[in-house]
């Protein structure tokens, strides 16, 4: 074995709900087949696109998050196309799905139905609001499930919209927490020798990374405030101008503060040792502020980045994208990964982001073209001829 | 804690509600990206111990003395575990520790990049007295002593994270204080460990996991990058927008810092987003006549919205657009969170009792599984709170062995 999920096969049905979730298991080294209606998934028109054409082979977003998959068009509604399904279904571990609560038992694949085909069968559902309770049919694109969640209400700047995150941040934690459970069930399933049904819910996820929200506000009944990158409680502790960008300086503990100070050259007043009280520098914060601003305005992002790792203080460059795609951080890590895709061609994706010293996690095969791989999987695993497999492409079920 | 509204499907399943009984995990953590993995482990049944000393405590524990067992961020992430308190720096608390890495399965540690390996508990080391051991490492930036001064709150900017995350064409960046990566990448590395706990199962063999929070968190914007490599430009921020949909945005609400997103995809949900509106004659111009139109004139749009909107209540506004099959959501804060019907009639708000601080409402597990649920199962341990246990019941040492090393002061 050279992957540590290598021999499990998984069948994806699911929507941008579930796509970290899948990529996390492909990356794992699981058997990917992502079943796609005839006219392609629904992230295959989601941009950005190369080119800015929109194409199905051409969206970023699909060929980002489908790595390491092979493709299968399925019309599910059709007789014929059930009945395939229920073969494959027959030869897999997990299903990961993200339809509404119910949407799966109107076309007779609730999870005992499933399960009566297949004991084995892991079923993962990622949905906005879960499989029950009130809500549980409420429509939920991400920025529903982040703002419900409660991570939005701290982030953005005060007197202003509450700003919602880059990218599919609740999806993205639901997924990991999908992914999470989809394994531990697999792990207990060699024990028990059966499946379960797992329930996600995207609202929940986006719960777990709001600081302790509840816990905080159960004990000492606070709400913590919108004030973007700054900390109200840590001085200096904000986004301070370079002569190119932007930094982020957090120094909290005394080791780094004493650093910054002798850094910036022990100015007075702050070089004396009364300043390393964080209650004094809190109060005088416009001032700490200014000074540490006169000093950064000097310098470029990277200088003071590298500078300060050497140095001990916690200053970090605002990068963007590319910039951090180009940087020594990255790079140093090769995080950064070749993929050639047939259409795309040749680019660096944004790796697992982990190393496994036994079983290395993998990013290998570029995401699938649409229905690349009916034949090998239709004829070649559930024996189809070829006369059938062009019949059933012409009654527009494959 | 409140898993029983799970449904479980099978008729004569064997119980087995915490499928990683009989593992344990040992802890070298502190913040909340190593806690956060912990956890998971141990709420599905892992015997968690986390090892401190008082001279060095897990940060978020609190001010020492009187509030050492306070912390908030503390009693939330380190809930469910059993708390060592053991210096491993001089040889008679390395041994200890290293008795019960031979007993244990995983390893869990985010100390600066080079710690561990000063205390004579890297991965090579462990791994001489346990084989089949799985350790990680959760760095800011990977374990490599290069970048050693990046964790959860400063790692945003580094990968792109705090540039994206703005309002479009605001002069500064704006992000959020929220120590976001931290909690992803812990439940990332979780997957990793279970992962490689599988892979135990079916070899034989142990490893070694190394993490960098920055990069897990940089895998969430994996499209951004491939634009820039592709198109060659650096995406630029949409705030509450989207280039494909409007109205898409966080709409002002009565009452104060109320807000209420939403979303409006396609032709029939416009329509009944009209409907909900009242069907207003402003929005039968031709400005928002078709999609396209409402995106090119997505500002005028977003104002008409925000009139309607900022006179009602969020709740309600939220109700009327999802009840006509339109995306809404109110904007909770902590207080609503808490509060919301819909998390509590799943189950997900959990409870601990906290011997100094009274009892503490959690965010329970965001995941429900039917067979094997889990369960938030203790509040956080004290410093040393299981010491005796640990020493005695588990290494097996007696009172006069462990007077002895209580001299020594490597139980302080």
């Amino acid at each position: 074995m050279t992957a540590p999920l290598e021999g499990y096969r998984v069948l994806d049905l699911a929507d941008e709900k579930g796509a970290q979730c899948v990529k996390t298991l492909a990356e794992l080294g699981a058997d990917v087949i992502k079943v796609e209606p005839p006219e392609g998934d629904p992230m295959r028109f989601l941009p950005p696109f190369a080119g800015d054409v929109p194409d199905p082979e051409g969206s970023l977003w699909f060929a980002y998050y489908n790595t390491d998959k092979r493709s299968i068009t399925l019309n599910l509604a059709t007789e014929d196309g059930s009945d395939l399904f229920k073969g494959l279904f027959a030869r897999s571990d997990v299903v990961v799905e993200s339809f509404l609560p119910g949407e799966l038992a109107k076309r007779g694949f609730d999870f005992e139905s499933l399960q009566r085909i297949n004991p084995k069968i892991i079923l993962t559902s990622i949905t906005g609001f879960g499989q029950s309770g009130p809500r549980s049919a409420y429509k939920a694109p991400d920025l529903v499930c982040f703002a419900m969640g409660g991570p939005m209400y701290p982030s953005g700047e005060q007197g202003r919209a509450p700003c919602a995150a880059p990218g599919n941040l609740a999806y993205g934690v639901a997924g990991a927490w999908a992914a999470a459970g989809t394994i531990l069930a697999l792990y207990s399933r060699a024990a028990t020798g059966v499946g379960q049904h797992i329930d996600v819910s995207a609202q929940e996820a986006a719960a777990m990374i709001t600081d302790s929200a509840i816990t905080r506000h159960s004990y000492e009944g606070s709400i913590v405030p919108r004030e973007g990158s700054t900390y109200p409680w840590i001085t200096p502790g904000d986004l301070y101008p370079c002569n190119d960008g932007w930094v982020r300086i957090v120094a909290g503990q005394v080791v780094h503060w004493r650093r910054l100070v002798e850094w910036m050259g022990s100015p007075a007043p702050l070089n004396d040792p009364s300043w390393e009280n964080r209650e004094k520098r809190n109060q005088n914060r416009s001032m700490v502020d200014r000074m540490v601003a006169d000093f950064t305005r000097r310098f470029a992002r990277a200088e003071l980045f590298a500078a300060g790792q050497k140095l001990g203080v916690p200053v970090t460059p605002v990068n963007t994208p590319g910039e951090y795609m180009n940087s020594e951080a990255a790079q140093s890590r090769n995080f950064f990964i070749d993929v050639e895709h047939p259409v795309l061609g040749r680019h660096p994706y944004a790796g697992p982001p982990y190393k496994l010293s036994a079983a290395p996690a993998r990013k290998e095969r570029p995401a699938p073209l649409l229905g690349q791989h009916n034949e090998e999987i239709y004829c070649g695993e559930l024996g189809l001829t070829r006369d059938e497999l062009c019949g059933m492409r012409a009654r527009r079920i494959i | 804690m409140r898993h029983e509204s799970a449904q479980n499907n099978l008729k004569n399943a064997p119980e087995n509600r915490f499928p990683l009984e009989g593992i344990r995990v040992v802890e070298f953590t502190t913040g909340i990206v190593g806690p956060t993995l912990g956890r998971l482990l141990a709420e599905f049944g892992a015997e968690t111990i986390k090892v401190e000393t008082s001279k060095r405590p897990d940060f978020s524990r609190g001010p020492a003395p009187d509030h050492i067992n306070r912390g908030i961020s503390f009693s939330d992430n380190s809930r469910s575990k059993k708390g060592l308190r053991l210096d491993v720096s001089g040889p008679a608390g390395h041994e200890i520790v290293l008795s019960l890495l031979k007993i244990s399965d995983i390893v869990v540690e985010n100390f600066s990049a080079g710690v561990m390996q000063r205390l004579g508990l890297d991965y090579p080391r462990v791994a001489a007295v346990n084989r089949s051991i799985i350790m990680i490492s959760l760095q800011g930036l990977g374990a490599t002593e290069r970048h050693s001064v990046t964790f959860g709150q400063n790692i945003p900017p580094i990968v792109g994270l705090t540039y994206l995350w703005n309002h479009p064409g605001a002069a500064r960046p704006v992000g959020s204080e929220l120590f976001y990566p931290d909690y992803y990448a812990g439940i990332q590395g979780a997957c990793a460990v279970l992962a490689a706990l599988d892979y135990r199962r079916r070899t034989g063999e142990g490893q070694y996991i190394d993490a960098a929070q920055a990069e897990a968190a940089a895998a969430l914007l994996g499209p951004y990058y491939l634009d820039s490599a592709v198109n060659g430009r650096d995406p630029e921020p949409i705030g509450n927008g989207a280039t494909y949909a409007s109205p898409h945005g966080c709409y002002r609400c009565a009452g104060d810092d109320s807000w209420c997103v939403i979303a409006v995809y396609t032709e029939e949900e416009w329509r009944k987003f009209c409907e909900v509106l009242g069907d207003p004659s402003w929005a039968k111009q031709p400005n928002f006549s078709s999609g396209l139109n409402r995106i090119r004139h997505r500002k005028e749009l977003d104002r008409r919205v925000g009139e309607w909107t900022a006179q009602l209540d969020a709740y309600e506004v939220m109700e009327r657009l999802q009840r006509a099959g339109v995306a809404a959501g109110v904007v909770q804060d902590a207080a609503q969170l808490t509060n919301d019907p819909h998390l509590k009639a799943r189950g997900f708000i959990a409870r601990t009792e906290h011997p100094e601080m009274g009892q503490l409402l959690h965010g329970g597990m965001p995941l429900k599984l039917s067979l094997t649920p889990g369960s938030v199962r203790s509040h956080a341990p004290l410093l040393g709170e299981h010491n005796h246990y640990v020493l005695r019941d588990l290494l097996g040492l007696d009172n006069e062995e462990i007077h002895r090393l209580e001299k020594l002061g490597i139980f302080e």
